[in-house]
This record gives C-alpha cells, sequence and structure tokens, in this order.
C-alpha cells in the first residue's frame, strides 16, 4: 500500500498572541511548514483549514479568511472541524483527500484565536461544546466534565490528587525545553494543589491554558514525498471513532471507549503494539485526560494511569515519553491547532530535530487527540 | 411555553419534558419499536430509525456515581447563578437510576455534606429566573 508522508512542518509561538490576528497566526506557521520542506504555497494542491469555533473566531466560516491570506487561490480549500480534534481530523482529512488520488501535496492548517474574549466568556463558548441541550442548562463546563470524570476515576481506582498534580509538574517541566510553549517555568505539586480552584477537584494548574497559536503541516504522496525531502516522516496508523455527545450515556466515566477503539484500529494498521511507540503526543486539556490517555492507549492496565506517572515511566527518559513537548497543559490549547501542534512534534522527533528535548533514537511516534471529552477521537501513528 | 423553560432552545420534538417536569416528573422516552430507552429523552430513535416513541416516568431514586463544584463558571452564570443572585460556587452532580440510566443535576446543598455515593433524589424544581430544572436532594 502506497503511503503518505509528512514532508514539513512549522508552528508559531503559543501564548497570549495580541500581536497577530487569526489569519496572521496560521501564516506565520504555513511559512515556518514551507520553509521546512522547501516548498512554496504555489506547490501547494489544497488546504485543509483546522479551526474548531467560529464564535472564538468572531466570524463565520473562519477558515475562508485563512485560506484567502494565505494565498491558495486558485486552489481549493476545505474546512474540518472536530471540537478539541480539529487538528487530527483536518489530518486525517488530508491523507484520505491524497489517498483518493485527486490531490498530491495537501497543506494543513491548525488556529485558534482564542485570548481577545475574557476568561467567562471562552468558559462558555467551550462549554457549550458540550452537549448545549440537556447538559449547558446545569451551568456545566469543560474542566467540570473532566472534574466528574476525575473524580469517578479517583473514587473507582484511588488515583490520588498527588498524581493529576505528576501530570502538570512533569509536562511545565518539559516545556521549558519547547521555545514555543505558552509557558515554560517549573512548578512543583504544591503549586497545583495551591492553585485557584477551579472545578472541584481540579485547580487551576490540572488545566491547560486559554492560548492563541497555529501550527502547519505538508503532506504529499510516497512519490512526491520522497522527491521533496530525504526524511519524510509517514503517517502509517490512522484511527477514529466516536462516543454519545451526552455524556450521561457513555459506558463510564472512568475512561473513553472511543479512544480504546480508535488506538486499536491505528495499532492494527501500523502492525505495531503500544509497547513499540517510542514518544507520544497525548490529548492532557486536563491532568486527568493524560492518565485516562495512559489507560485507553493500552501504556498500562486500567486504573493504573496515575502510578505510571508517579513511577516516572512517562518522563523523556522513561519507558515511554509523553508530551515531551509540555502537552496541551503547558505548551497551550488552542483549539484548532492542538491536534496538527501534536504532529509537528511528533516529525521533529522522529526526524531528530527536536534540540533539547530529543527522545534519542525514536522510531515510531503517536498522537491521540480528543474532542468534546471523548466524543471524537482520533489516534495516528507516524514511523521513520 | 414550552423547552425553552428548561433550556437555551425554543423548538424540540420532545418539548413535554419541561411540562412534565413542572408536574414533578423525571421522563424518558422508549422506542415502541426496538424498546431502547432514552434519557435524556429523544423523538427519533437512533437505532432502528424510526420515530414512534413513548414517554415513561423514571423511578427518581438513584446514588451519586460522581459531583464537581464549579468555582470559575461560563459568563451566563459568572455574576449570579440560576440559584441565586450572587455567585457562589455551584455542585452539579450525576446519579445512576436504578434502570442504569444517568440523569444529571444540581446538588444545591452544603458541598462537605456531597459523597459519591449517597442515595439521591431526582426532584424536578421551579428557578428563581422562571426556568424548571432538576435538583438531586437526599433522599
Amino acid at each position: 500500500m502506497s503511503e503518505v508522508g509528512v514532508v514539513g512542518v512549522g508552528i508559531t509561538k503559543f501564548g497570549v498572541r495580541s500581536d497577530a490576528s487569526l489569519r496572521e497566526l496560521a501564516f506565520e506557521a504555513v511559512k515556518d511548514a514551507l520553509e521546512h520542506c522547501n516548498l512554496t504555497i504555489k506547490d501547494v494542491d489544497a488546504l485543509v483549514c483546522g479551526v474548531w469555533s467560529d464564535e472564538a473566531s468572531k466570524a463565520a466560516s473562519p477558515s475562508l479568511q485563512i485560506a484567502d491570506y494565505l494565498g491558495i487561490l486558485p486552489k481549493p480549500s476545505y474546512r474540518v472541524e472536530a471540537a478539541c480534534a480539529t487538528g487530527s481530523a483536518a489530518i486525517r482529512s488530508a491523507w484520505a483527500l491524497i489517498k483518493s488520488g485527486i490531490h498530491d501535496i495537501v497543506l494543513v492548517v491548525g488556529v485558534e484565536k482564542m485570548t481577545e474574549h475574557i476568561t467567562s466568556e471562552m468558559v462558555e463558548i467551550i462549554g457549550k461544546t458540550g452537549d448545549v441541550f440537556w447538559e449547558y442548562p446545569f451551568g456545566i463546563t469543560f474542566p467540570g466534565y473532566y472534574a466528574l470524570m476525575a473524580r469517578a476515576h479517583m473514587k473507582e481506582f484511588g488515583t490520588t490528587r498527588e498524581q493529576l498534580a505528576m501530570v502538570a509538574v512533569k509536562n511545565h517541566r518539559n516545556a521549558i525545553n519547547n521555545p514555543i510553549a505558552h509557558f515554560r517555568k517549573e512548578i512543583s505539586i504544591d503549586t497545583v494543589l495551591t492553585s485557584k480552584m477551579i472545578s472541584d477537584p481540579l485547580t487551576l494548574y490540572d488545566c491547560s491554558p486559554i492560548t492563541d497559536g497555529a501550527a502547519a503541516v505538508v503532506l504529499a504522496s510516497a512519490e512526491k514525498a520522497k522527491k521533496i525531502t530525504d526524511v519524510p516522516i509517514w503517517l502509517c496508523g490512522l484511527g477514529a471513532a466516536s462516543d454519545h455527545h451526552s455524556i450521561l450515556n457513555r459506558r463510564r466515566l472512568t475512561g473513553i471507549d472511543a479512544v480504546i477503539y480508535a488506538s486499536r484500529e491505528a495499532y492494527r494498521m501500523a502492525k505495531i503494539e503500544p509497547k513499540d511507540v517510542d514518544v507520544a503526543e497525548v490529548h492532557d486539556c486536563f491532568t486527568i485526560a493524560e492518565i485516562i490517555a495512559y489507560e485507553d492507549l493500552g501504556f498500562c492496565e486500567e486504573g493504573r494511569g496515575g502510578k505510571l506517572v508517579e513511577d516516572g515511566e512517562t518522563e523523556i527518559n522513561g519507558r515511554i515519553p509523553v508530551n515531551v513537548d509540555g502537552g496541551l497543559k503547558a505548551k497551550g490549547h488552542p483549539i484548532g491547532a492542538t491536534g496538527v501542534a501534536q504532529v509537528v512534534e511528533i516529525v521533529k522527533q522522529l526526524r531528530g530535530e527536536a534540540q533539547g528535548r530529543q527522545v534519542s533514537g525514536a522510531k515510531i511516534g503517536l498522537t491521540h487527540n480528543v474532542g468534546a471529552t471523548g466524543q471524537s477521537v482520533y489516534v495516528h501513528i507516524y514511523r521513520r | 411555553m414550552g423547552i425553552e423553560e428548561f433550556t437555551i432552545y425554543k423548538d424540540s420534538k420532545v418539548d413535554k419534558f419541561a411540562e412534565y417536569l413542572k408536574d414533578g416528573k423525571v421522563m424518558a422516552t422508549r422506542c415502541k419499536n426496538c424498546k431502547n430507552v432514552f434519557y435524556p429523552p429523544r423523538a427519533d430513535c437512533s437505532s432502528c430509525y424510526t420515530s414512534d416513541v413513548e414517554w415513561f416516568e423514571l423511578d427518581r431514586k438513584g446514588k451519586l456515581i460522581t459531583f464537581t463544584v464549579i468555582h470559575v463558571a461560563p459568563k451566563r452564570y459568572s455574576t449570579s447563578t440560576p440559584l441565586s443572585s450572587e455567585f457562589k460556587p455551584y455542585a452539579i452532580g450525576v446519579v445512576e437510576l436504578k434502570s442504569g440510566h444517568r440523569a444529571m443535576g444540581w446538588l444545591a446543598f452544603e458541598p462537605s455534606k456531597i459523597e459519591v455515593g449517597m442515595a439521591l433524589l431526582l426532584s424536578p424544581k421551579k428557578l428563581p429566573d422562571g426556568k424548571v430544572t432538576i435538583f438531586l436532594e437526599p433522599v
């Protein structure tokens, strides 16, 4: 089977980007990605744009302003959206466009501009990604959904408040070595435990921040990829799955079933097992989300995620390094950009270009991107 | 009036849900064809794709399986909540009913008394803002 390769990646500085608009952020990331593979925008056959929220973007169809600003015309552009998994949905769509044969080189850009809104506005906009009809009337928020999962996990498996904090401590430490990360400061377990309560039991430091940023990836057919670069990174395993919109209808609140389905599909396609993964980017929108990810991806048994981080197994020098770029937690979570930014890190790792945070000898990388607290899930596997 | 008394939308095929709440009943729907049960209620069966559903009343007794206390609220709730004219952290819980179905509701009592596993009753209530909602009250 002919494969699809990533030939170039690019990313902006993540953070409060009061110096740039939505479209300008997208441009920065695309320029970086095109320079990475020595192509121009004229070489690109199509654009897939991942941008999550019209409300956050203060626009209807915000991808259209982005497409024009990138100079893609007269080539076509598409918008893909799957809540916080928007970026990975865009990558999967680009893969399918190339595999179908209608395009050879596809540019994916993921972008979000979030900090023009005050916190309570953003909390409301993000909260409405959940079931607006049936759950929003109770004043539920996104930290609220994950707090419900955290408490259920703690009750069922004895996961501790300190273990949740260890995820934040690890990812903040990793972000120190990532120049584009939103936060680059070491924190302690105590910092997490004593920070402002957001949604009990989750505090401020259990939550990913509200961040602006963009990331871009150039994908190409196998034939083109080999001509463009000596080190194409192959997207060799794809898995995607859904769960119910209302969390009330899901089988369990202690994990995300769609991750089990999506990851097993991706492992099968890539012909690997969880133990073969050298470096993983997982969707740590909240600390509990990373612990649940370990379990659902098969890095450890169900209920043992807290122990895995406590034992240092997911540290950069551990058995399975997770979120060595700081993750959503410290690098930041500009929603549409996140899934694409995960690919940027994995590609840098597999090419040996992750200066200061390189996992030595990494050959197989995984991205895990979760939308709407588990409704939309994409797991992708990349190989050198 | 209809479902807008419960949620932020006006139009729905299950708008009787709010009316039933006002009568003190928490209602679910059941597909007459394949007997699938839906809570929150649905007008259409996602399994057999028929739209012949009937209302039935849920046994309101359940057990708390998880909860949270929200300290940072969405804009709509951030100066006051439906429970209070000033903003105070508010608790939300999920109960599992005897039937195995789960429901969400406000926990409008002292947060230190909330415990996973406690027996609770789904209690429809009218709020000061005129809406109807569901509280989870100790049995």
